[in-house]
């Protein structure tokens, strides 16, 4: 027993965690060698945030045993401790600072966990030199970070976490604008790190890109581990399997109306400046159009500009047959056009708020009395039938958004966009941070829709979610429609890996053309 | 030279700017009226101004924390008084030790401002609006309002303020003199700079004025920063309350008191970022600037004091627009629509 | 049965409103037993009826702009100046008002103070909507500038002696009520109505809680920014009237204090600092309380100084409350939620 004990790194052993009401983890045991590149995949809300805290300090755990490098840690275990015992952690926003430079940034671990009490630039400047050039990225190591691109923050979060030795590096979803290829190359030189024997505990719900970096894969249901995993002898849909706990398959959508003209809404050449250029796409009634790239790419810009917050430079856009200028949110609704955005919590929905104020907001102007004032039950009737429609599980309407879970959450800002009756309905990342089974709930209101006459185009970087629901799909790189898929294309078998090798390689082409 | 070409190019517009409208307006000034541009005028601005100065540098350090504090003027009278009623009844007439003790009680009450914002997690603003008050008004209560002579307070007290660092004997005879509160200005700038830019705990400060949540989760102790911050602050606008003393030769207990949204101002008119995460010394400095020339030009050029508000308020306005609609235009950029 | 459930129902719905209300209810009900008839009295309550309506407007203007998310310090200013040009007027600085007919000056000074701090509330909603500065420090700039313009136009001096027929509107009474209350009352119920049951005060709430949200749900963020301000400018200007009526003169910092008793207020009725939150009828009778208190520190002979302690103190209670109330409604919330997924 002692022997392997010595071989792990982290051995977390019946890890349990209660917070008020809920048992968060039971008995989970995690360990990762030193110098192993773990996955830990399971559904929002299955723990796998909770134990990442556990083990790294940032909330002690009710019973278990975890060991760190051979030391038992004990009852004052906390998150500067475990950056002092070499754990670094990359975050999902990144927890970077926008008004400070790339430097700045980059040598903040080492500062804190050095308990360095002054700074001397010339020191601060190698290290940030070196980390910079053992990944082997170029950053503008004095610029503000507000200023960078989205795929640039990144790597300054993850050099941040590489200024340390750090032993393990856990790292939550930090890759969403990253290429398999950077993905891995960075990784490759992680494991380059091997005679260091740094270890990495990746947090995914890209299921591919697990499967590619992966030694191991560790699924936690529940609150519940389900077991370690070879990606070599698994494959995704088992792992799927494994995650929720059930055989998922979401029914594809087969768009069932004849396409009657006019189109919805035409884009001609439409470029704003650096987000995206030359567009070109119709979206006919009752088709869900897929848009899928990387984050970057250009697609949420683009669909910020139909719904008026991002003013195109060249082109036109055509509202059934009209060409139109949308100036602000308000016109995009009046004409009919709704987006559910990609930022639920900051930009879609009101949580202070209860159920019915939120799905009555765009509608409010419409809904008065003779008066002029607000007339409450027509909100409420609204909310009622919208409860109804996407079956939002709450005692009552007046419930805060903030007491539901995610999922419901989505369904509301759903249902708010559903009231406003719109002829094309937006939707950028819906189903980010949602357990399996609202996901396909979400899937089947939106298939409603669609049989309903609403056109719907649906971002995502899933190329599941895309192939599933979509009859038309456009897959968008650096600002560009790569290419389009028509509906006969999209029933082959192998049209999720053919896609994803069209995003990988224009990603390629990217980096190839950055680099010259 | 390259370097200087680089140092320019890496000032910030909102500074930019207002170099230029000092230099214009000092030309204009000067050119109605050529008393302006004379060593009298300098060292005049230093005596008057050296206090500000000095509450702006603390100020600013609250504000780049994304914090703000309106106690600052009451602190700044409060721990004076306190201070002078000390060093009558224990007989001390000694400036170093007079500037410890002020040190002492302004960093305790800054140290009271950073405990509650901590605890009451509501806007610095109406925490430090109720603060100075309570601070003001129970100092006030206690100690009474009387105004105190420097001649009473202490020998080498009074001379302080009244001996000059330096006399310039000018070409027509007259002499001029500069005040020594220059030096503890610039051993605050020193001391501030170093603070802000050579020390982890500064660069933490600057951290949590971009984003508490980001710097806790980095390792910093956000508690800590905010006393440091608070502090800080406390401790030198308990300085600026004694130069003040020094500077009229004598203590009044309810001067000051008004004057805080006066010196916010002149750290936004600088360029610092109301929200946090950004700010310079430099940018203080031009600001104070700005005000001290306005303070006492108006006169030379005909126009009475009581235009210097309305010149003020117009620069206020002016900077504040230039600074929020850059970072307004940043946001967007980033698609980021909270404001 | 009933009765009691449903009141512990509405009481739960905003705990930390409801325990504001009782506070403010305690000051009152202590003040009673502690003064009495002193306080609690008709010469008192007439007084009242006279000196409230000013420092209220202005409250209610503040309580507006707080609700959306923003804060407004040259509310004071603005009234100073819309006043000082209006007295300036009256007093005949600018013409000989001898020549005109006085119904039709008054009346004219009058809709030209309105027009003006209405115009001073609208130049801060514009700086704060197209630049998005930051509300406290664009209006402690419009404020520095108000003041200043207050400063150069009077030089620092008052202004008095206003024509009869203009100080009328401060002492009228209407039916036994004063004229000025009686404004004040309207423009109260006006923006209640305003705030509860129209399209505009229920966007003022959603922007105050989340300002990216509303613009995304099609709220014209720009625009009721400027309405807001400008409709708290010209609140602050039918206040300047009430000042410059009653006292008969107009001076720069007038009604310094009435800034912070008016965030002092607005928080005490259940406003929350940060926006989305609050209702103007917690504020009147949050003004009220401070109304009697304030007579009753001058009853029982408080220095200057005294008093602003005493604000200072009520400020940090407040605050205080209101964030243990708000810990113990966490508590209960996490609890409802753990409770119904299980």
């Amino acid at each position: 027993m002692d022997e392997k004990k010595a071989d792990f790194l982290i051995d977390a052993r019946k890890i349990s965690k209660r917070y008020v009401g809920v048992q968060a983890l039971d008995q989970v045991d995690f360990s990762i060698k030193k110098g192993e590149i773990k996955c830990l995949v399971g559904e929002n809300g299955c723990g796998k945030s909770t134990l990442i805290k556990m083990i790294t300090g940032v909330e002690r755990f009710d019973s278990g045993n975890l060991t760190i490098d051979g030391h038992t840690v004990g009852e004052h275990y906390d998150f500067k401790q475990a950056l002092k015992t070499g754990i670094q952690v990359i975050y999902q926003d990144l927890s970077l600072f926008d008004h400070m430079t790339v430097e700045e940034n980059i040598v903040m671990s080492y500062l804190i966990a050095n308990n360095k009490k002054f700074i001397d630039p010339k020191e601060m400047r190698t290290i940030a030199v070196n980390v910079i050039n053992r990944i082997g990225v170029s950053l503008p190591l004095d610029t503000e970070i507000e200023e960078l691109s989205i795929a640039n923050r990144q790597m300054v979060a993850i050099c941040r976490a590489l200024t340390q030795d750090a032993k393990v590096i856990f790292m939550d979803e930090p890759t969403t604008a990253l290429t398999k290829n950077e993905v891995s190359r960075l990784l490759e030189v992680v494991r380059g790190l091997k005679a260091k024997q740094m270890s990495v505990v990746f947090v995914s719900h890209k299921l591919d890109e697990v499967f590619a970096v992966a030694d191991s894969i560790m699924v936690i249901r529940d609150g519940v581990k389900v077991g370690d995993f070879n990606p070599k002898e698994l494959e995704q849909r088992k792992l799927s399997y494994y995650m929720t706990g059930s055989e998922v398959i979401y029914s594809k959508y087969e768009k069932t109306k004849k396409s009657t003209p006019p189109v919805v809404m035409e884009l001609k050449d439409l470029s704003c400046k650096a987000y995206y250029h030359h567009i070109n796409l119709k979206v006919n009634k009752s088709d869900i159009f897929g848009i899928i790239g990387l984050l970057g790419s250009g697609r949420t810009e683009l669909a910020l500009s139909i719904f008026g917050l991002n003013q195109p430079d060249a082109g036109e856009i055509f509202f059934e047959g009209v060409p139109v200028q949308i100036n602000s949110p308000k016109q995009a609704i009046d004409l009919g056009i709704g987006l559910v955005p990609e930022d639920r919590a900051v930009q879609g929905l009101f949580l202070k708020n209860s159920i019915l104020k939120n799905v009555s907001v765009p509608v409010m102007d419409a809904q008065k009395t003779k008066i002029g004032s607000i007339d409450i039950k027509k909100q409420e009737l609204l909310a009622e039938k919208m409860r109804k429609m996407v079956n939002i599980k709450t005692p009552t309407v007046m419930n805060l958004v903030e007491t539901l879970s995610g999922g419901n959450q989505q369904k509301v800002s759903l249902a708010k966009w559903i009231a406003t009756n719109p002829k094309i309905l937006i939707l950028d990342s819906p189903t980010i941070g949602i357990d399996i089974g609202s996901k396909s709930e979400i899937y089947h209101y939106i298939q409603e829709l669609a049989n309903s006459g609403i056109a719907v185009i649906i971002i995502s970087d899933e190329i599941e979610e895309i192939v599933t629901n979509c009859n038309r799909v456009a897959v968008m790189s650096n600002g560009e429609i790569v290419r389009e898929y028509p509906s006969e294309e999209l029933a082959a078998d192998i049209i999720q890996e053919d896609i994803g090798a069209v995003i990988e390689e224009s990603y390629v082409q990217l980096r190839n053309m950055e680099r010259a | 030279m390259e370097k200087l070409k680089k140092r320019i190019k890496n000032i910030p517009n909102t500074e930019k700017y207002l170099i230029v409208i000092i230099l214009l307006y000092s030309l204009v000034v000067s050119a109605i009226n050529p008393s302006f541009l004379s060593l009298e005028t300098l060292f005049d601005i230093c005596r008057s101004w050296s206090g500000m100065f000095i509450i702006a540098i603390g100020t600013l350090v609250v504000m780049i924390s994304g914090g703000i504090d309106v106690s600052s003027t009451a602190v700044a009278i409060v721990s004076a008084h306190i201070t002078v009623r000390l060093i009558i009844a224990w007989n001390i007439d000694n400036v170093l030790v007079t500037i410890i003790m002020v040190i002492f009680f302004g960093g305790a009450m800054g140290l009271i401002n950073a405990c509650l914002v901590q605890l009451l997690k509501v806007e610095p603003f109406i925490i430090t609006l109720g603060t100075g008050n309570v601070f003001f008004g129970l100092s006030t209560m206690l100690l009474g309002a009387i105004q105190i002579p420097g001649a009473a307070i202490g020998k080498k007290f009074a001379a302080f303020g009244s001996d000059p660092l330096l006399t310039v004997t000018m070409t027509d005879g007259t002499q001029v003199k500069l005040t020594k509160f220059v030096v503890i200005v610039l051993i605050v700038v020193l001391i501030t700079w170093f603070f802000l830019r050579r020390t982890t705990v500064g660069r933490g400060i600057f951290a949590m004025g971009c984003s508490e949540e980001a710097a806790k989760r980095v390792g910093y102790n956000t508690f800590f920063l905010k006393i440091a911050a608070y502090v800080y602050a406390g401790a030198l606008a308990g300085v600026m309350g004694m130069v003040s003393t020094w500077k009229v030769n004598q203590l009044t207990p309810i001067s000051l008191v008004g004057d805080e949204l006066t010196i916010i101002a002149a750290v936004v008119i600088g360029g610092t970022l109301p929200n946090g995460g950004r700010g310079k010394i430099f940018g203080a400095f031009l600001g104070i600037l700005v005000m001290a020339i306005f303070d006492s030009t108006l006169v030379l050029i005909g126009l009475s004091s009581s235009w210097k508000l309305l010149f003020t308020g117009i620069v206020l306005l002016l900077s504040i627009c230039a600074t929020s609609y850059q970072q307004r235009v940043k946001n967007r950029k980033n698609f980021i629509f909270t404001e | 049965m009933m009765k009691r459930k449903k009141l512990k129902q509405i009481i739960k719905l905003d705990l930390s409103f409801s325990v504001l209300m009782i506070a403010t209810l305690a000051i009152c009900i202590f003040l009673a037993i502690a003064l009495g008839g002193r306080l609690y009295s008709g010469a008192v309550f007439l007084g009242m009826a006279y000196s409230i309506p000013e420092f209220a407007l202005i409250s209610i203007a503040m309580t507006m702009v707080i609700i959306m998310g923003g804060i407004d310090l040259s509310l004071v200013a603005n009234a100073n100046m819309s006043g000082m040009i209006g007295a300036m007027i009256l007093s005949g600085a600018f013409f000989d008002i001898s020549k005109v007919n006085i119904y039709i000056l008054v009346m004219g000074t009058i809709l030209l103070v309105l027009l003006i701090a209405a115009l001073g509330g609208l130049i801060n909603g514009l700086i704060i909507s197209r630049f998005s500065a930051v509300p406290m420090i664009a209006t402690l700039g419009t404020m520095t500038l108000y003041n200043g313009i207050t400063t150069a136009l009077s030089k620092g001096k008052a202004v008095a002696n206003f024509p009869k027929e203009f100080l009328m509107l401060g002492t009228q009474k209407v039916a036994g009520i004063p004229l000025v209350f009686l404004i004040m009352l309207i423009a109260f119920m006006i923006m209640v109505f305003c705030f509860n049951r129209t399209g505009y005060g229920q966007k003022l709430y959603l922007m105050g809680e989340n300002c990216a949200a509303s613009r995304f749900s099609g709220i014209n963020n720009e625009k009721n920014i400027c309405i807001t301000y400008t409709i708290a400018g010209l609140l602050s200007g039918i206040a300047s009237i009430v000042i410059i009526a009653r006292s008969n003169s107009a001076k720069v910092g007038y009604g310094e204090t009435y800034l912070l008793q008016s965030v002092l207020v607005a928080v005490l009725g259940g406003v929350s600092p940060s926006g989305g939150k609050g209702k103007l009828e917690g504020t009147l009778l949050a003004i009220f309380a401070i109304y009697l208190l304030q007579n009753a520190f001058n009853l029982w002979q408080f220095t200057t100084f005294t008093k602003k302690f005493m604000w200072g103190i009520m400020l940090l209670l407040v605050m205080f409350i209101t964030q243990i109330t708000e810990k113990y409604m966490n508590r209960l919330q996490k609890k409802k939620k753990i409770s119904k997924n299980e």
